[in-house]
């Protein structure tokens, strides 16, 4: 890893880094983060000043001003109030596993401890601000995000958006990474060659593949969200509104780190932009046959229902 | 306290759907059957215990970012964490289906652990039908089918390769299946055999009915019964399908049957099953004492 500093943007926030995050967009503004390396303690109570712990699982500890995250043979990492991370990297040669678990886990939580709202979301840019795909993980958010941007739409994230709110209480999506995380049998179906491409972490049949031709670097107002369902017993794709209550719990149940909020102390805050979000988008439940051969028919359902 | 759980534990293809359907049908008590598609809306059912889903939003980081060594070291926590939090005031019984052998997760605990158990309900079935009905559900050759049931290393969705909606699964071999579940004394089980459910289904799901400590109405069982019949579910499935079929072609509901290996089964076939399992299958009384298979309508007989 370079211990050269780096200037990255993520999400909505400028990053300051020691360590190398390749994934990630350059950029030259002052920081908002800091990444470093260094040795963290094993436990939120070894380390002064880290809050009283409120919740703790085998993997991660979390107080009212920090989050503690360890994977054993990986990394232990820290995240501070929002500002700071701090890296101490066990096995010392895993660059992809703590990029990978920064991203994915530790990132979502310092963004939530800034009062954002990271969702497992896919965000694709129409006329006027972008629409997010949720679902969980496999449910199919990266291979319609990957499809749309084959038909053209500008992509502002495959997998995990970051949400903030402008002065009206706008949610706006901010742009993550510029690569599609795939397995092989979507890259297959779209006809997307996997030969040299790097592997994701831990998982062989898994590719990333860039996205920088049709990548959004601009942030986009969040109008619609679909939520992703599988039907299993039927080819037609349907476009259903979730209403009232059910909204904020389909929110809650996509918010990446979700379980750490009641550690931290953040549920009014989750709340609160939750139903600033149900204010201004309308979500959906889009219930659509997985298979790859329905996937053109769910795109067209999609783009006739926006009128897009 | 905590909440516990009585687990419907078997080897894959040995009756757990049916289990299940039955269980649905007896609380829900309607007037119909229970969809087969909507099984676990009863808040008394739990999801499987390898749900990828559940894993994910109760540990936060993602199973997929996480060694199989670890995923497995953290699904007894994960269970005892979901059990604190679950509405357990909402049934006062709780199910989950297991396919895995009852294994240690870490040196520290069984992924099934004994303090969070109220039973094991075990469902076990002859192997000779549980190789045809294996390979017809995962789209393999019997002769596969057999190989897998005699792997005790065996598991599913284990590879690298593709996405599982569900975790790793640990079943080891059939025979190996059977003894961790049955000869661990920490648990108290009640072993039900798919040929006792297909032949005498009263007697043998009034005992089930009793183990769970559920009221047992006589009309309400009998009910439950005829609304899970195999005809039933048939039926059901060629309407509207069924969401838990796995391979591409085959029915979940295919025959339902007890035996029909006979017609089927080469006789390498038969000997390799008896050479790979035959004390278990003489201990379960599918083989006499000569290691010959039994006539499955003893089955009809009361012990």
């Amino acid at each position: 890893m370079a211990n050269l500093v780096q200037h990255y943007a993520l999400g909505g926030l400028n990053i300051q880094s020691e360590i190398a995050l390749p994934a990630l967009q350059t950029q030259n503004r002052s920081h908002d983060v800091t990444i470093c390396t260094g040795i963290v303690a094993k436990t939120l109570e070894d380390i002064a000043d880290s809050g009283q712990l409120f919740d703790q699982s085998p993997l991660w500890e979390v107080s009212s001003r920090c989050f503690l995250l360890y994977i054993p043979k990986v990394a232990r990492i820290l995240a501070i109030e929002g500002k700071e991370i701090v890296i101490d990297p066990l096995s010392g040669d895993d660059p992809q596993g703590m990029q990978t678990l920064l991203l994915n886990t530790v990132f979502p939580v310092l963004c939530l401890q800034r009062g954002l709202l990271p969702l497992h979301m896919s965000a694709v840019a129409v006329d006027g601000g972008c629409i997010g795909f949720t679902g969980q993980s496999g449910a199919g958010k990266s291979t319609l995000a990957a499809y749309l941007e084959k038909q053209g739409y500008s992509v502002l994230s495959d997998d995990l958006c970051v949400v903030s709110f402008d002065q009206q209480g706008m949610p706006i999506v901010h742009p993550w990474i510029p690569y599609f995380r795939l397995w092989k049998k979507s890259l297959d179906a779209m006809e997307i060659d996997s030969h040299d491409r790097l592997r994701a972490w831990r998982k062989k049949g898994k590719y990333y593949i860039p996205t920088d031709r049709n990548f959004s670097t601009q942030p986009q107002k969040l109008l619609n969200i679909f939520h992703l369902r599988e039907n299993r017993l039927s080819s037609e794709t349907t476009i259903e509104q979730v209403q009232g209550m059910k909204s904020m719990m389909l929110l809650n149940q996509h918010t990446v780190m979700a379980i750490t909020l009641s550690g931290m102390k953040q549920q009014k805050e989750q709340f609160e932009n939750c139903s600033r979000l149900c204010r201004f988008t309308k979500l959906f439940h889009l219930s659509r046959h997985k298979k790859f051969q329905y996937l053109p028919d769910t795109v067209q359902t999609i783009q006739s229902f926006l009128h897009i | 306290m905590n909440a516990k759980v009585y687990w419907l534990a078997s080897y894959p293809k040995s009756g757990n759907t049916w289990i299940r359907i039955f269980l649905a049908n007896l609380l829900e008590e309607k007037q119909q059957p229970v969809d087969i598609n909507r099984l676990n809306k009863h808040p008394a059912f739990l999801p499987i215990a390898t749900d990828r889903k559940q894993f994910d939003r109760t540990v936060g980081v993602l199973s997929e970012d996480l060694s199989q060594e670890t995923v497995l070291r953290l699904r007894p926590w994960v269970l005892r964490r979901c059990l604190q939090r679950s509405s357990a005031q909402q049934s006062p019984v709780l199910f989950s289906k297991a396919h895995d052998a009852n294994i240690t997760a870490s040196a520290e605990e069984r992924l099934y652990p004994p303090d969070l158990t109220s039973g094991v309900l075990y469902i076990v079935r002859s192997p000779f039908d549980v190789a045809i009905s294996y390979s017809h559900h995962y789209n393999i050759s019997i002769d596969q089918a057999i190989h897998e049931m005699a792997d005790i290393h065996y598991g599913w969705n284990r590879s690298e390769d593709k996405y599982y909606l569900q975790l790793a699964g640990y079943h080891s071999s059939w025979s190996k299946h059977i003894l961790s579940w049955l000869d661990h004394a920490d648990y108290r089980v009640h072993l039900v055999r798919f040929e006792e459910m297909k032949y005498r289904p009263r007697e043998t799901f009034q005992s089930i009915v009793r183990f769970f400590g559920l009221p047992h109405n006589d009309t309400a069982i009998q009910q439950a019964i005829q609304f899970s019949q195999f005809k039933e579910l048939k039926k059901q499935e060629e309407r509207v399908g069924f969401s838990e079929r796995v391979a591409k072609k085959a029915r979940f509901f295919r025959k339902g049957e007890a035996g029909a290996w006979r017609e089927i089964l080469t006789s390498d076939q038969i000997q390799q099953i008896i050479q790979d399992h035959g004390p278990v299958m003489q201990r379960l009384g599918y083989l006499d004492q000569h290691n010959n298979p039994i006539d499955e309508t003893i089955w009809s007989q009361s012990p």
